[in-house]
């Protein structure tokens, strides 16, 4: 079983793409995670413009799921606490009960990317 | 073909003493989790046999008030997975941690969704011989 830094071509774009409009310093987990979970979650990523304002950098605190209980609500729920740890957290139990496998390799990376274990994995250009 | 990182060779033997112990099947992640932090921690290490309880195959009567709270944090996070009915913690807790601890709390949640754990340290010892041929992988 091979181990993967992203789920797809387009979850690694996306994340390259945040991380050039927010200019986020390598030493900042808290966003880096956050911006690689919006970037992989087909969801979140359609609305990445009202969940964070990259050229301001920071992010939106009107925007509301529309399923607070889908995955992707879940994901989010983590990263923005991970983002800032005044946003309660989700159990773990509750955030990955029934994650299919790519939303179960974004909480895993988002959270080695907070950890900032393996950093130089995630970064190839 | 399963691997998983550990932190130093005796991170590794301490493990596969507690599975063998144990006779911890391969697919029961949440109880492998557990034991790959107390092997990984040795004050938790220490205290393994009243953490858990290897005749009778369950948690054990353990007081942690006495752990840093660092070290707390990742053993809560650990019994969480073991079993939803324990609290987890706020995962933001966990960035106290020193960088050994952190890895070991990432490798942790991958062991526990049955993942291979990424390589975090080159050096390391990176596939378990002994498991391997214990499940016939």
């Amino acid at each position: 079983m091979n181990y993967n830094c992203y789920v797809s071509e387009d979850h690694k774009n996306n994340f390259y793409e945040l991380l050039s409009r927010d200019r986020t310093e390598p030493s900042d987990g808290e966003t880096i995670q956050l911006l690689y979970t919006i970037a992989g979650n087909p969801t979140l990523w359609s609305h990445h413009d009202q969940i964070y304002n990259c050229e301001e950098h920071h992010i939106f605190r009107d925007y509301k799921p529309a399923d607070q209980y889908a995955a992707s609500s879940r994901l989010l729920k983590r990263a923005l606490h991970l983002y800032n740890s005044s946003h309660k957290d989700i159990s773990t139990y509750d955030l990955c009960r029934s994650l299919d496998g790519s939303n179960t390799l974004i909480v895993l990376n988002a959270m080695r990317l907070y950890m900032g274990c393996g950093l130089e994995d995630y970064f190839t250009k | 073909m399963r691997q998983i990182d550990f932190i130093s060779n005796e991170h590794q033997k301490r493990f596969e003493e507690l599975i063998e112990k144990d006779r911890t099947s391969i697919g029961n992640n949440e109880r492998r989790q557990l034991f790959y932090v107390i092997a990984g921690c040795d004050d938790l290490w220490k205290v393994k046999d009243k953490i858990y309880d290897f005749t009778n195959h369950e948690l054990g009567m353990y007081d942690p008030r006495y752990l840093s709270s660092s070290l707390l944090n990742i053993y809560r996070r650990s019994l969480h997975l073991y079993n939803f009915h324990r609290k987890d913690i706020p995962t933001a807790d966990l960035s106290g941690l020193d960088r050994e601890h952190k890895k070991i709390a990432v490798n942790a949640m991958c062991i526990y969704f049955g993942i291979d754990t990424m390589p975090v340290s080159r050096n390391a010892n990176l596939v378990n011989e002994k498991e391997k041929m214990r499940y016939e992988l």
